[in-house]
């Protein structure tokens, strides 16, 4: 990647729009380029696990929550009958936990694309567009919080809030506050200072309008790449708490199943258990970080050819 | 304080514009930055005012401040009689969709992520102008005018563009409200000179169909002695010299514009560069600009007089106004 | 065989049918394309085109400078005799500095922030002439003092961002000339610089050229640039040497219509205020699948059918020396019926250089 060296001095790699021909080439180009096979392959993954968590109720499933008690012994292997992933030491159906599991994965996720990215992105652009006092204000209380160990927060705010998910859920979007701020504010920083802000400005525009037409759009997709890769960290962060045993037992999370894992790893060295979840996380926060990566390259290219 | 002086101002009718005393100032953390310090200008209605000078003679920041954007440290700028430091909110923006601004940098004064015919809109829906289909027409209209296919441009994005193009769709943008005047700063210097000559003739044309007054900012002395009506030269914050181009050009009276033209490299062969004349040194810090005259640091004239006193601007011939001393041609001050 | 190829004694450089092409994902972009030409000791190339005509690249490549996986480099290019295409980074690293050096744009970013002027300036005397640490100081001295720095004591223990930009570029300079070079790559070394500090870059160039006797090849968009400082020019268009030739000439005896169109397209500071500049309409062709024919010809107002079929070669004019590339030249029967039957056709850019030609307004063309 970094060895390819982009024509300099302007050179027309973008052919002039009179030739239609090339056009259609640049298109098919970017048509496989833009996501590339490990993007697809990520997008699968990620949407049939989306899939299978949100139609999990009506999935041809066993109960997650139930003992099978014909199971001749507990942590039956994979591809033992009935049971694909097999069970863990309590019993339970392996794949229908990992798919109920997804469910708790997915809700973090959305909360802190909603929570955080809401927050903190609204944070970021009114201090990056407004600077003055009002930045100082709000970039000063968002460094406070980040200047809280994370995961220590974290357990403060389940420990005194209640391990139930919704907590864990507002824990974590609340820790990942400060990131979306900072990085919505150097992006609002860069669009806020090129000349098409002045243009409108000198339109007549207001600053609302600036905000949510001129500079929002442009600080939107950036933060959405961003925010694919915060949700990666998210997911491990629920996991690790879940692991620590900070959040609800009821709650059927890959996280806790790990933890589940721990004891038959540790005395009867038996792996799947505790390592179908790890990969299942493992291979989530992958795709997720793979697709944030991509989604950040295909508007660097766009941003270069301008 | 010896301001640059208002000798040539005009007193008519017909002055569209008028500048008066315009101080800008930055703070930073290395202290107060005199960016324009007590400048007058005016411009007529259908006239083109050329204001030339090297980087960080305030020329840009002159621009701005006519547009309030920002507002001036001091001074006032009447358009049409009305001072626009004494106006605020809405009247100030309603009022400044009659003067119109077109950058530099082509590609920077569009927003990357929206099609053409929407930039060239905006200004339309921003003040709800019309239906959204007489919008329309009207950005056909401009569209049409600076060169460019409706059909095919409208639906495209900034980056599909070349920077010339680009330039054509922020004049395409800047005319849509009818302005009556039209700040251009530095409009082609980003542009090769092929693509310079399409733009500056397209200047011209819009100039002429439209009845545009411009103010026309620009490094590229050649450029604009070709466009303006009236060149003011800065340096350093203050005015040097203003006249009509003809006048000035062929018979620079200050020091510094008879430097800044002769170190133009000419496109003939048989006129061989000379190294005599030209300007030594930098360009002094203008948060500690020198008392006195701010060129006598490098000038060639300097004499203990532009250290202790500032020149005032004044005629030495029709129409031909400097701030010197010692003026190549005229009377020495008195 | 042409001037520009052949072989004489004094060349210092020779490149011959070079070529410097970038693989992307578009396509395969044809950057530079078959270009020739020969630079003797002491002398002054001066490349002119317009963004996008392959002039820095032509300079880039030619040194070996464009060293990525997607750059395609063929045809010969002969430093004093030595192949530089096709040589491996080594043998380029020996040639870097000591015998070839360059000088970029802009020198904020072609100067290291964290660095010392000093330090920059050393590295290049210690690492190839293997100098010592005082004695490579006491170069650098006279190194920035030669290139007009006052006070080089205080400034050589300064950051480039506590200098101004034209003695930015001088610092720059003063590191591509530290080890002798025999020849110097100027790629728009004024282009970021107000006019009066350009003046004076210009004048540090040839003043240094002359001492050194050191060749020079100056890349730069501005015609007036060139007029006055080098002897001979080559004018780029998509990738091509289009017209080649001494300075004198090529401004008295313009050829190629492109270069007779970009000089008509230059606002001159003897013309009168709101004289019509000569537009050329339209914009360059794409790199990717460039015309077949001559690549001029979509904008040219001298175009005749064969234009857009055949291409033309690099052909001699009557002048010994000076080339190119055009079917129907400037200033021949055959150019001057051309214009005429488009001119009668009614095309606008025949129309608008026929009104010039017959009436010039003001200017020395």
């Amino acid at each position: 990647m970094t060895d390819l060296v982009s024509p300099p001095d302007g050179i027309a790699t973008n052919p002039p729009p009179a030739s239609p021909a090339s056009d259609k080439k640049i298109k098919t180009a970017k048509k496989t380029g833009a996501l590339g096979i490990g993007g697809w392959i990520a997008s699968i993954w990620l949407i049939t696990l989306t899939a299978a968590a949100v139609f999990a109720p009506w999935l041809p499933l066993d109960d997650p929550a139930k003992t099978d008690f014909s199971v001749p012994k507990n942590n039956s292997s994979p591809f033992t009958a009935g049971h694909l992933l097999g069970t863990d030491n309590n019993g339970y159906d392996i794949l229908a936990r990992i798919v109920w599991g997804g469910r708790v994965s997915l809700v973090v996720a959305a909360g802190v694309l909603i929570i955080g990215m809401l927050v903190g992105g609204t944070i970021g652009l009114l201090a990056g567009f407004f600077r003055g006092k009002s930045e100082t204000l709000l970039m000063a209380s968002v460094d406070v919080f980040l200047a809280f160990p994370a995961l220590i927060l974290l357990i403060a705010i389940v420990a005194f809030l209640g391990a139930d998910l919704l907590n864990v859920v507002l824990g974590i979007s609340l820790v990942s506050i400060p990131a979306f701020a900072r990085i919505s504010r150097a992006t609002t920083l860069t669009y806020a200072q090129r000349e098409f802000v002045l243009a409108a400005r000198a339109a007549g525009a207001s600053q609302k309008r600036i905000l949510v037409r001129e500079i929002l759009p442009n600080v939107i997709l950036p933060l959405l790449a961003f925010g694919l890769l915060v949700v990666g960290i998210a997911i491990v962060a629920e996991g690790s708490l879940a692991f620590l045993g900070l959040t609800s037992t009821e709650t059927i999370s890959w996280g806790g199943m790990i933890n589940g894992g721990k004891k038959p790893l540790q005395q009867d060295n038996i792996a799947h258990t505790a390592m179908i979840p790890a990969v299942t996380m493992f291979l989530t926060v992958l795709a997720v970080n793979v697709l944030g990566d991509r989604f950040r390259a295909a508007f660097d290219v766009k941003d270069s050819m301008l | 304080m010896a301001g640059t002086g208002t000798a040539h101002l005009r007193d008519s009718d017909d002055v569209l514009m008028r500048i008066e005393d315009l101080t800008v100032e930055f703070p930073t953390s290395a202290g107060l930055v005199h960016a324009v310090s007590g400048i007058s200008l005016d411009v007529r209605r259908g006239e083109t005012l050329g204001l030339v000078g090297e980087s960080g003679c305030g020329k840009s920041t002159t621009g701005r401040a006519i547009m309030q954007l920002p507002a001036p440290t001091s001074g006032r700028v009447l358009f049409e009689g009305i001072d626009l430091a004494n106006i605020e909110g809405k009247h100030l923006r309603e009022v400044r969709t009659q003067l119109q601004f077109i950058f530099q940098d082509p590609i920077s004064s569009l927003n990357p992520r929206r099609k053409v015919k929407d930039i060239v809109a905006e200004p339309l829906r921003i003040w709800k102008r019309g239906t959204e289909k007489e919008r329309q027409g009207r950005v056909t209209e401009v569209l049409d005018a600076v060169g460019l296919d409706p059909e095919v441009a409208g639906e495209k994005r900034p980056h599909q563009f070349s920077g010339g193009q680009c330039q054509r769709i922020s004049i395409a943008r800047s005319l849509v409200l009818e302005p009556k005047l039209l700040i251009c700063d530095e409009p082609v210097s980003a542009l090769d000179v092929s693509v310079q000559a399409q733009i500056l003739n397209l200047l011209e044309d819009m100039k002429a169909r439209y009845g545009i007054t411009l103010i026309f900012i620009a490094h590229d002395l050649a450029v604009v002695k070709n466009i303006s009506d009236r060149v003011a030269v800065m340096y350093l914050g203050k005015i040097c010299e203003v006249g009509s181009p003809d006048a000035l050009y062929s018979a620079p009276a200050h020091p510094y514009t008879a430097a800044l033209l002769r170190s133009i490299p000419v496109p003939d062969p048989t006129v061989v560069p000379s190294s005599s004349g030209l300007l030594l040194g930098d360009l002094p810090s203008p948060i500690d600009p020198p008392a006195g005259c701010r060129f006598r640091t490098r000038c060639p004239a300097a004499q203990e007089r532009c250290s202790l006193e500032e020149p005032q601007i004044r005629a030495v011939a029709e129409d031909h106004f400097v701030a010197c001393h010692f003026p190549s041609i005229g009377t020495t001050a008195a | 065989m042409l001037t520009a190829d052949t072989v004489h004694d004094g060349a210092l450089l020779q490149v011959h049918d070079f070529r410097s092409y970038f693989d992307t994902p578009a396509g395969i972009v044809k950057a530079v394309d078959g270009v020739s030409f020969t630079l003797d000791r002491g002398d002054t190339l001066g490349i002119v085109g317009e963004s996008g005509s392959g002039k820095t690249v032509l300079a880039r490549s030619v040194m070996g400078l464009l060293t990525g996986k997607n750059v395609m480099r063929s045809g010969s290019a002969r430093y004093n005799g030595i192949e530089l295409v096709g040589a491996s980074e080594k043998e380029l690293r020996d040639l870097w500095g000591t015998e070839m050096a360059m000088v970029f744009q802009d020198p904020m970013t072609s100067l290291n922030p964290v660095l010392k002027t000093g330090r920059q300036i050393t590295e290049g005397l210690r690492y190839h002439l293997q100098l010592s640490k005082s004695e490579a100081r006491a170069q650098a001295l006279q190194l920035l003092d030669s290139v007009g720095i006052p006070d080089p004591k205080r400034r050589i223990s300064q950051y480039p961002h506590e200098l101004s930009g034209g003695m930015r570029q001088r610092v720059t300079i003063a590191i591509a000339l530290a080890c002798g070079p025999k020849l110097l790559l100027a790629d728009e070394p004024t282009t970021a610089l107000d006019v009066t500090v350009q003046a004076q870059i210009l004048d540090l160039l040839h003043q240094q050229q002359v001492e050194r006797h050191m060749a020079m090849v100056l890349v730069t968009h501005d015609l007036g640039v060139v007029a006055g400082r080098t002897n001979h020019i080559a004018v780029m268009y998509a990738g091509q040497i289009v017209e080649y030739a001494p300075t004198t000439d090529l401004f008295a005896n313009v050829r190629m219509p492109y270069t007779q169109a970009l000089l008509h397209s230059i606002p001159k500071l003897a013309q009168p205020s709101h004289t019509r500049l000569q537009a050329i309409a339209g914009r360059p062709p794409d790199l990717i699948n460039p015309p077949s024919g001559c690549r001029f010809a979509p904008r040219c107002p001298y175009v005749q059918p064969k234009c857009n079929s055949e291409m033309p070669p690099l052909q001699e004019s009557e002048t010994p020396g000076h080339l190119y590339r055009c079917w129907f030249p400037v200033g021949t029967e055959a150019g001057r019926e051309a214009l005429a039957h488009n001119t009668a056709a009614g095309m606008p850019a025949a129309v608008s250089i026929t009104q010039i030609l017959a009436d010039p307004p003001g200017g020395t063309h």
